[in-house]
């Protein structure tokens, strides 16, 4: 257990890092009940080598994420998630196409149909916006297998986003009023 | 097929990903218990592996032990048969290892009947094996003789609750969880969770981590005492165990230089743990690469005065504060 002083870092860092970090780990999970299920087991190998981690924890936390998601940290078996609907679901609901909106679950259904690594790569690319250089550093592979998973990740999610993307224009008009 | 066709800011197939991505975790907000929860897990794992986890180990690799505790008198090929204490004294029926397999599985199976009750320097430790709620008390004291701290485990309908009371710091605080959260607690007796114990003892046996060196008087009781090689190997630098295959946590390629056997006393009546010792690497390595770590473990039933052995009641007077909050009453001997 870390000492106080350092656990009081580590509390400061979160309540101002926690959200981004929080985002990533659903992305990755996928799933809000997956991600902080991913986040918190981050956490807690974090807190094992704490008082040897030296520098921006942030870093050395997200690379333990993107290494469980990868390597199939969730190996015991969960009933499938159901996702809620964001806060603002009245207002998407309200629309004309109301029954198909819901691309937020559209994604996470998406995204749980990639491989771990397609999955981190596409996150990671596209989310993160790291490069493939970073990408493969932070997924412990090579920057081929990086272009490759995420290029076959993209495609799938585009082909499971399809039906559904006629509608992204009035998500994002939505999303950005 | 469908081709992607996002909108007017969305025409390259990745930023539509992108852009769906934000909206998907817009709202996405950290829970406030989630530092808490990892906290908690983490400790309950340090006091686990300080106090139980050799133990839990160690007992099943005994049960395995016992397949081949084979010859009467505990002597088996290749261990060093030191078997004095019994010798001259009848025999009552042979033990081979189908007899001590089956009793050493019936002492399993009656250990989830029962509490273990472990003390080691840290302090002691209350498990009902059954249903895995747990009390911890330290062994350091506070400043009014009382223990500094002491935190107790109990899963009721689904729902983890944590009680710690520090009374150096005269607080405690309480948290709760839903049980899935409680996962990594798991079982007492790891090889006790699998499909088939006996194929895994088996399995342990054939990886040679046992041997079986006789009976011994343990404090006035008989024993039979075990070397278990637990397949850890030192690492060049100190804290920093491997497994036995191959390189440390940190890449490095492991020393040459094993670690003590650790040693396990199993009664010999009923075949249930009764201590260990065990080494871990010292991080300092001023006393040597190794600390030895000795556990005694007591059985009891699971009877409601036992039971109540398991709860933790702040006393009155004590002022309930966050979780979070223990840290600063913690910090010092954490």
């Amino acid at each position: 257990m870390p000492v106080n002083g350092r656990y009081g870092d580590l509390a400061a860092f979160l309540s101002e890092r926690g959200d981004a970090l929080l985002r990533t780990a659903v992305l990755l999970a996928p799933g809000r009940e997956s991600g902080e299920d991913l986040l918190q087991e981050a956490l807690e190998r974090m807190l094992r080598k704490w008082p040897r981690v030296q520098g921006d924890p942030e870093g050395y936390l997200r690379r333990i994420m993107y290494h469980r998601a990868v390597d199939g940290w969730r190996l015991r078996s969960r009933r499938p998630e159901v996702l809620g609907l964001p806060e603002d679901s009245a207002a998407f609901t309200a629309g004309d196409h109301s029954d198909r909106l819901d691309l937020r679950l559209v994604l996470i259904q998406a995204l749980a149909g990639l491989t771990p690594r397609q999955r981190a790569a596409v996150v990671a690319r596209h989310w993160e916006q790291l490069s493939e250089a970073e990408t493969a550093a932070a997924l412990g592979c090579s920057v081929s297998a990086v272009k490759a998973a995420t290029s076959r990740g993209l495609r799938t999610l585009r082909e499971a986003i399809a039906p559904e993307a006629e509608y992204l224009p009035y998500l994002t008009e939505r999303g950005n009023a | 097929m469908t081709t992607f066709s996002g909108g007017p800011r969305d025409q390259d197939p990745a930023n539509g990903i992108s852009s769906i991505m934000a909206k998907t975790v817009a709202d996405v907000r950290l829970s406030a218990g989630l530092l808490d929860r990892a906290v908690a897990r983490n400790r309950r794992r340090t006091a686990r592996n300080r106090l139980i986890g050799a133990t839990s180990t160690v007992a099943v690799v005994a049960a395995a032990a016992a397949l081949v505790f084979s010859l009467p008198g505990g002597n088996v090929p290749g261990g060093t048969g030191n078997s004095t204490a019994h010798q001259g004294q009848p025999v009552p029926k042979m033990q081979t290892a189908a007899y001590i397999l089956a009793h050493a599985s019936a002492a399993q199976a009656n250990s989830r009947t029962m509490i273990s009750v472990t003390h080691a320097i840290n302090g002691t430790m209350y498990t009902d094996v059954a249903t895995q709620q747990q009390r911890y008390i330290a062994g350091i004291r506070a400043s009014n003789g009382q223990p500094y701290f002491e935190w107790s485990d109990i899963i009721k309908d689904g729902t983890w609750t944590e009680t710690m009371v520090v009374n150096q710091g005269r607080v405690y605080s309480v948290q709760t969880a839903s049980g899935s959260d409680t996962g990594s607690i798991g079982a007492f007796l790891p090889l006790q969770a699998q499909s088939n114990p006996v194929a895994a003892f088996n399995t342990a046996l054939k990886q040679g981590l046992v041997k079986v060196v006789g009976h011994q008087e343990l404090g006035g009781r008989d024993t039979v005492l075990l070397r278990v090689n637990r397949g850890v190997t030192q690492c060049k630098k100190a804290g920093y165990p491997a497994t036995a295959k191959g390189n440390c946590a940190n890449g490095e390629p492991a020393s040459t230089q094993p670690p003590p056997d650790g040693e396990v006393w199993i009664d010999a009546s009923t075949y249930l743990v009764v201590q260990t010792k065990n080494y871990k690497p010292n991080p300092t390595a001023v006393k040597g690469p190794w600390l030895s770590f000795t556990t005694t473990v007591n059985w009891l039933p699971s009877t409601p005065a036992n039971m109540a052995n398991l709860s933790t009641t702040p006393p009155r007077g004590y002022a309930k504060i966050p979780s979070t909050g223990m840290v600063k009453y913690l910090g010092p001997i954490s």
